[in-house]
């Protein structure tokens, strides 16, 4: 449905000012400010999270300018807050059909960082939840207001379709529907899975008005009751066009929600924003279960997580370690990691990638950084990092993905094996630099050169992620990810 | 600093003493001979013994056969009561230096050994790892002015040039290095006039041991250049020992040659003929940096019209340009080539059929030593169950047995991997295990690992 942007657009007409930092944002998407994420990794390391970082990290070997993910995920989820605060939407329905237009527009602008779309998911959830607990709180206040008691209103098919809580369709909900309501309650989380059935077969029409009508009199004197239709149909411009995914949604979307209800949206998206924020000192809070004093942990190419776990196992857990890192070519990002590292005191030795199998023998542990999480428990490296996984592996040494996972976990699978998510880069960084060239690379037809960015690690080459969540099995993954993202919320925004 | 630029001295001077009494020894119609009717056996002891003296120096940093000959002929330095003087003075001199050097707790072997040779060694390389202190810290080749004036006299010219190629690693490969060293040699062999009262066997093996040594200082020697070496010093001594000086070294000369074009040259292009083989159509082969064996088996194959491309790993290690050289070869040839740094191995293995590396050498249990990054792309070849194929020569097969990369293994220049403080360590080559590779292709055909033990006790 690729109206859906176009709705947001000439929705957000008219709020020019908004449409205006939208533009921008994603301007600096297109234009590359948050480009190359392997080259971003270490570019503001947050030395608060740190505690002993006291502005040594300042004059670094630094050849980065691009800003990192995390004040990517952070800005993104700003603009998604402005957005939502300055528009008036009225209904779940219309809220959904705009973070469904942004992740669109984020998409086409940059599709190669999942962190983006990873974020509106994450927002399309927290407005989910909102609007569920605000539906299930109109319900105990229709309930307590309303004279006939819950049994008969099960009896009653009339009043189940309005009482029945419709979020039952997907596993989580329907647990958590049914450690709230009790087992008694079973007959309604089936008739609820029949009416959550009827509305998406009806998509609109006036059975969408009677549905209307079935809440309003559910409702009972609960709140001023108003048809969801009109306004989106007749007043074009002060509405937003739902998407086809938003008109499928339960009924109980399409109801206005009162001004409460924003606030709690806006204190989900805060939540969101302190999680990101919070994220590597959760992380880190774990070093000490994983580090042991004189360990050898070898570490490939830079990021700015696993710096800043290192640093706080040195100074605040006290461990006494050596690290090798390994330069993670094409960026060569090891070498700024092995600068920061030995600035803050700690043993660094640089080896070559090619080196990383001959070390492996005598490490202790591999600590990888992640560009992305799917959902099988699998990860997304920078290039290179799966040989680091490989030659673990075959030595027996553990190897941990230390990674926070506010944005970085992507409910989709590696059906692309090496290509998901790949990016092939200007291969110049390939071509010798000091060897005046005796082959023609560009013009040379049949040469051809490859400079991939990231790597594809399978869940059986990884030992353990470590993340602001804890630490899990790749086995696990899969858990968080219904709790973290809508199964019915698109996978990719295109 | 002063204390032990004195105790340096001294001992600088204690190694010309030494030197200069071998020379002496060496070359009898120069110095005054004070022992000339020292039997055969009594001679070559002696000699021995000033090499294990020499090695002794070193508080037993050498080699491991180096050290083992110290604790063998130690005993022989009985009688030998002015070497034996020196000896002592010369570990004392070290003992005090080490001790006042306590940062550098294991001197150099090769600053005890060839101080006058080469310019004093950088300071202590040893990384925060102390993995690697075993390993001779690796030395930028000396400027050629300091080399001049420092050079022991008596060292052939040739033997001079190689080993600035060696150390600056012009000439590099396992099979390049032996025929340069062989070449060499065999200049050697031709200027080599036997003094009179000297029986050439031994002398010729004398002063091709004393180059060796040289060579063996410009930069660790590989496995070639050590069977090589062997080869040439065994059938030296098998010569008969009644030929004429003259018939004695075109025996060795044409021996040389012989070498090199059957046991090398012909021998590659055995293993190009046994090794095209597992080349088929639109096949897509993948080969790790520079290997000559490797290239003999693609451009055979290229030579049949097979239709087939390459995936080059670059090992990107600051190699001089090796799999430079190694795309060229293929690209001049037609073959296409695709370029991809080590880091993209992953990214490209499941398109590959054949994975055919190059070795430096294949050790009797059948694990590959080779260039580092060999071993990656042989995890990478194993995880996505490719077939993985080891060219390499049978003279490169060798007794030693290694476990892992760290034990045995060669440091290079450090150069180009970050500008910090932090440690740098340049392994040159790592240690492939017998079970990640498919099979070996030599001269006698495709074997399994296991059977290199077999075809070394087969070579004897």
């Amino acid at each position: 449905m690729s109206s859906s942007a176009d709705n947001l657009r000439e929705y957000l007409s008219l709020w020019p000012r908004t449409l205006t930092d939208l533009d921008r944002f994603l301007l600096a998407l297109r234009l590359g400010e948050y480009n190359n994420p392997s080259l971003a990794t270490l570019a503001d390391l947050d030395n608060s999270t740190i505690g002993a970082g006291d502005g040594r990290v300042q004059n670094l070997p630094s050849r980065i300018k691009t800003i990192n993910r995390s004040t990517l995920a952070t800005k993104s989820l700003e603009l998604i807050r402005s957005i939502i605060g300055t528009t008036k939407w009225n209904t779940g329905a219309e809220l959904m059909t705009i973070l469904e237009g942004l992740g669109k527009e984020f998409h086409t602008a940059y599709s190669k960082d999942p962190c983006l779309s990873n974020i509106v998911r994450r927002v399309m959830n927290e407005i989910r939840k909102e609007v569920e607990s605000a539906y299930s709180a109109r319900q105990q206040s229709a309930n307590s207001n309303a004279p006939l008691s819950v049994n008969t209103a099960c009896l009653d098919p009339s009043a189940d379709s309005a009482l029945s809580p419709p979020n039952v369709s997907r596993v989580p909900s329907m647990t958590s529907a049914m450690f709230n309501q009790g087992a008694d309650d079973i007959k309604e989380l089936l008739y609820g899975a029949a009416e959550r059935f009827r509305s998406d077969s009806v998509v609109s029409g006036d059975s969408a008005d009677s549905r209307g009508g079935d809440e309003g009199a559910g409702k009972g004197n609960g709140k001023k009751k108003r048809d969801p239709k009109s306004p989106q149909r007749g007043q074009k411009s002060e509405s937003i066009a739902l998407s086809s995914r938003a008109k499928k949604l339960p009924p109980f979307y399409h109801v206005p929600n009162g001004k409460h209800f924003t606030n709690n949206i806006m204190e989900s998206i805060q939540e969101v924003l302190g999680e990101i924020d919070e994220s590597n000192k959760a992380i880190n809070d774990q070093a000490s279960l994983h580090i042991h004093s004189n360990a050898t942990i070898l570490t490939y190419s830079s990021s700015k997580t696993i710096l800043s776990f290192l640093i706080s196992a040195y100074h605040k857990s006290k461990r006494r370690f050596k690290v090798v890192v390994a330069e993670g070519a094409p960026h060569y990002g090891g070498h700024v990691m092995a600068a920061k590292l030995s600035q803050e005191g700690i043993p660094v030795t640089v080896i070559h990638d090619a080196a990383v199998s001959a070390m492996m023998p005598r490490v202790d542990c591999v600590l990888l950084p992640a560009h992305a999480v799917l959902a099988n428990g699998g990860v997304v490296a920078p290039s290179g990092s799966h040989l680091c996984a490989l030659a673990a592996k075959a030595n027996k040494v553990s190897t941990i993905v230390v990674s926070g996972l506010d944005f970085k976990l992507c409910p989709m699978y590696p059906h692309e094996g090496q290509d998901t998510f790949q990016d092939l880069i200007s291969p110049a960084v390939l071509l010798p630099k000091n060897i005046s060239t005796t082959i023609d690379f560009e013009n040379d037809s049949l040469v051809d050169l490859l400079s991939p960015v990231h790597d594809y690690i399978s869940p059986d080459l990884v030992t353990l992620f470590v993340t602001n969540i804890g630490g899990f099995e790749p086995s696990y993954v899969y858990r968080l990810l219904v709790e973290l993202y809508h199964p019915d919320d698109p996978v990719v925004f295109s | 600093m002063a204390e032990l630029s004195a105790e340096e001295k001294a001992q600088k001077k204690a190694e010309k003493a030494a030197r200069a009494a071998e020379f002496a020894k060496n070359n009898p119609n120069i110095g005054k001979t004070a022992k000339p009717k020292l039997t055969k056996a009594e001679r070559r002891a002696k000699q021995e013994a000033q090499r294990a003296a020499k090695v002794g120096e070193g508080g037993g940093k050498g080699g491991g056969d180096k050290s083992e000959a110290d604790k063998d002929k130690k005993g022989r330095q009985e009688g030998n009561q002015p070497q034996r003087q020196q000896t002592t003075r010369q570990q004392t001199t070290t003992r005090t230096a080490s001790q006042s050097n306590s940062s550098n707790p294991t001197p150099s072997r090769r600053k005890d050994s060839n101080a006058s040779s080469l310019p004093p060694p950088p300071p202590p390389s040893s990384t925060s790892l102390n993995l690697f202190d075993h390993l001779p810290p690796y030395r930028p080749p000396p400027p050629l002015s300091s080399l001049k004036s420092s050079l022991p006299s008596q060292l052939p010219r040739p033997i001079i040039d190689l080993g600035r190629k060696y150390s600056s690693l012009s000439i590099d490969g396992a099979n390049d290095r032996a025929v340069a060293m062989l070449t060499a040699f065999k200049s050697v062999v031709q200027s080599f006039t036997c003094p009179p009262n000297k029986e050439l066997r031994f002398h010729l093996v004398a002063v091709l041991k004393t180059c060796f040594q040289h060579l063996t200082e410009c930069r660790p020697h590989s496995i070639s250049m050590g069977n090589a070496f062997n080869f040439l010093k065994s059938h030296i001594l098998k010569l008969n020992p009644d030929l004429s000086s003259d018939d004695a070294k075109q025996e060795v000369t044409e021996g040389i040659d012989r070498f090199i074009q059957e046991r090398i040259r012909f021998a590659s292009s055995v293993i190009a003929r046994v090794g095209v083989d597992k080349i088929n159509d639109d096949d897509v082969i993948l080969t790790f940096s520079y290997s000559a064996s490797v290239l003999a088996v693609l451009l055979l194959a290229r030579e049949n019209a097979t239709p087939f491309r390459v995936i080059l790993v670059d090992p990107r290690v600051g190699d001089g340009g090796a799999c430079n050289l190694m795309a060229k070869s293929l690209l001049t040839r037609g073959v296409p080539v695709t370029y991809v740094g080590m880091e993209g191995v992953s990214y490209v293995m499941r398109d590959v059929s054949v994975v055919m590396l190059g070795a430096e050498g294949v050790m009797s249990n059948g694990s590959v030593f080779a260039r580092v990054g060999t071993l990656g792309v042989a995890q990478a070849a194993k995880a996505y169950r490719k077939p993985t194929l080891v060219c390499c020569e049978g003279y490169k097969f060798t007794n030693k047995v290694q476990l892992d990369s760290i034990t045995h293994n060669e440091l290079g220049s450090v150069e180009g991997m970050g500008g910090g403080g932090e440690d740098k360590l340049n392994l040159l080559y790592d240690l492939t295990p017998s079970e990640l590779v498919g099979g070996v292709v030599t001269e006698t055909g495709l074997l399994p690992g296991s059977s290199v033990a077999v075809l070394l006790r087969e070579m004897e």
